[in-house]
């Protein structure tokens, strides 16, 4: 890192002199003003013309043969390249109100992206291809909540889950995958966001993709539908998640006035499941007596309530600005696309990073370890909010 | 050196990530400084801003997050780059956020940037004076330069890359500064007179005109009262004497 002070201010780049005394330009960046003391990095270095014109010529021609060779490199590679971030074990999606769907393989890495409505296509342009899916869904979550399609009114966000392909060890590998996502949304813990876990399987998948609608969204659906069946597929689809949550919300309590229990012993949902992570309600009468390891709707139902109070006065100020946060947010996606992909590239913690790598493997044994205690646990786990989120923590 | 040392220093990156945990202050201290430029970066990629230092709440948060980072680390998050730079990527969002909510005070901020004095009126006074101040000390700057005939752009070119040669010339141009005849050449000819310093102060050709531009804008730098840029390198010259 270098102090700089801001000589001069051109249209592309800045003029400055460092406090190691070199006189350097670096890249504009906005509101910098002459006379200013910035910090900056190397990556901030204006990239100066490499090639006098009289070479541009050669440049050109190397370029085409570039472009050539690379373009027959690739033809070659792009079918080993599947093969190399292997194949599709499971499916996340997530629906804010962007939607997406990710393919992931064994090692929770990306191997396929659907954006599933327009909202997704603005917000993020990265293709995410082989990055770590925890980190993907992070980073969106990151953009929605700059953007602000994540506001105090609006704070629902539901990660949906299915494991596919022909392997036997779906249980596990579903409770792996689930225990590794809500871990890793950690770090948005003291947003208020109102996260929704939804368990599915490759047959929900299968419709889900039929309707085109998203897996979250297919499985609020078939929860809504299992109360009033006239509602249709593609209201679903256009409506908004929290909107599906506001309507699940005010099912369950029509359901609380007239008739509790009937609906728990047909519930069709018990191979899927729905809860929340930070805060499962601990006034729920009925959970004691379940035995379900995932039950689902109970735990759903009375999670999905908004927990705004807090940010309510802020709420109009938040919606006002909208507009401007959007245009900022088409600029900072680039941003956003840069971090993941640039980080490792950072020179001194690059060997680190690596070394790291090394490290995941033993952790990912260690976590398999952990897994299968909580697993033996479950029905302990699950049943009881408080000691949930106690070990969430 | 870090190079070799690949094998070993993934145990020491966890090894001292648990000391951290531990308590040890120093090291922590240590590691956050060596962690700075991954902060600065992430927060550059964020805002597209430059972090600056006299205003840097920005800066602040993102130490505090790397701080979290390294509290909340462990081996099922991953890379900890990775981890750490989610984490303070998610405390600025946070707190770009916050900040827009008492907007009025950074629309004043925003409006004087684009269109400049009348709004000015509204800020700090000492601050204006302070800027204009600086501005026009960098604007005398700029004269004096040009008067021998070079430009920014041209330092930014003729920079010797090495620290060593930047602290020699930096040292001829002292030389040069307490030399009275030298002065008033340089002064008259509105140039650095090379063969006049090199037999005075006994400096190859070769140097003097190699950093030619550097040496004479050290000279005008330290010969004027831009105060600014002075201490910057004064505060150098003192950092490489105490690291020798």
């Amino acid at each position: 890192m270098n102090k700089g002070f801001v000589l001069e201010v051109k249209d592309t780049y800045i003029l400055v002199v460092t406090d190691d005394c070199q006189y350097l330009k670096l890249k504009k960046r906005k509101g910098i003003k002459q006379g200013r003391q910035i910090y900056f990095t190397k990556e901030d270095l204006y990239e100066q013309q490499r090639f006098p014109v009289k070479n541009i010529g050669l440049a050109a021609a190397i370029g085409v043969l570039c472009m050539i060779s690379i373009t027959l490199i690739y033809n070659f590679q792009i079918f080993n390249m599947k093969e190399a971030f292997g194949t599709a074990v499971a499916v996340v999606s997530l629906d804010i109100n962007p939607s997406f769907e990710f393919e992931i393989d064994d090692e929770n890495r990306v191997v396929e992206v659907y954006r599933l409505n327009e909202d997704a296509k603005k917000l993020a342009g990265k293709n995410f291809i082989g990055d770590d899916i925890i980190n993907v869904v992070s980073s969106i979550i990151d953009s929605a909540w700059r953007m602000k399609y994540l506001t105090a009114e609006s704070n629902s966000v539901v990660v949906s889950f299915a494991v596919i392909g022909d392997r036997d060890n779906h249980e596990q590998r579903i409770q792996e995958l689930e225990k590794s996502i809500e871990n890793g949304l950690q770090i948005h813990k003291d947003r208020n966001i109102n996260f929704i876990y939804l368990r599915s399987d490759a047959g929900a998948l299968e419709e889900a993709r039929r309707n085109e609608v998203s897996l979250g969204k297919y499985e609020l659906f078939k929860i809504i539908s299992q109360k009033d069946s006239s509602v249709n597929i593609d209201e679903i689809k256009s409506s908004g998640v929290q909107n599906l949550i506001d309507k699940i919300n005010e099912q369950d309590e029509g359901k609380a006035n007239g008739n509790s229990s009937s609906s728990d012993g047909d519930n069709p949902l018990n191979d899927s499941s729905i809860y929340r992570n930070d805060d499962i309600p601990k006034n729920n009468p009925d959970q004691g007596g379940k035995n379900e390891k995932f039950d689902s709707s109970k735990h759903g139902e009375s999670t999905v309530k908004p927990e705004n109070d807090e940010n309510d006065g802020d709420a109009k100020e938040d919606e006002k600005e909208v507009e401007e946060v959007d245009d900022k947010g088409l600029g900072e996606e680039k941003g956003e696309k840069d971090v993941e992909a640039e980080i490792p590239e950072y020179d001194e913690e690059d060997n680190k990073s690596e070394d790291n790598d090394e490290s995941d493997e033993d952790a990912i044994d260690e976590k398999d370890d952990m897994e299968d205690v909580n697993y033996e646990d479950g029905d302990y786990k699950y049943n009881s909010g408080e000691e949930s989120s106690e070990e969430s923590k | 050196m870090r190079g070799f040392l690949n094998l070993g220093k993934h145990d020491s990156l966890e090894a001292r990530l648990e000391k951290i945990k531990a308590g040890d202050e120093e090291e922590r201290e240590k590691f956050i400084k060596e962690y700075v430029p991954l902060v600065i970066k992430t927060i550059v990629k964020i805002t597209n801003r430059y972090i600056e230092v006299e205003n840097d709440d920005e800066f602040s948060i993102g130490i505090g997050a790397l701080n979290e980072a390294i509290d909340r680390y462990s081996g099922d998050k991953g890379n900890f780059i990775n981890y750490a730079a989610l984490v303070i990527r998610s405390r600025i969002i946070d707190y770009e956020r916050k900040i827009k909510k008492h907007s009025n005070v950074i629309s004043i901020n925003q409006m004087e940037d684009e269109d400049g004095s009348k709004l000015q009126l509204k800020t700090d006074g000492d601050d204006i004076a302070y800027s204009l101040e600086i501005r026009e000390q960098i604007q005398k700057f700029k004269n004096r330069l040009s008067e021998f005939n070079i430009s920014l752009e041209d330092l930014t070119r003729g920079n010797p890359k090495h620290k060593d040669t930047r602290l020699n010339a930096i040292n001829i141009a002292r030389d040069v500064l307490k030399h009275r005849r030298i002065m008033e050449a340089f002064y008259q000819k509105k140039t650095l007179p090379v063969s006049f310093v090199s037999r005075e102060l006994c400096v190859s050709t070769k140097v003097l005109k190699r950093s030619k531009k550097y040496i004479t804008a050290t000279i005008l730098a330290l010969d004027s009262e831009f105060e600014l840029i002075k201490d910057y390198i004064k505060g150098w010259e003192r950092e490489v004497k105490s690291n020798e």
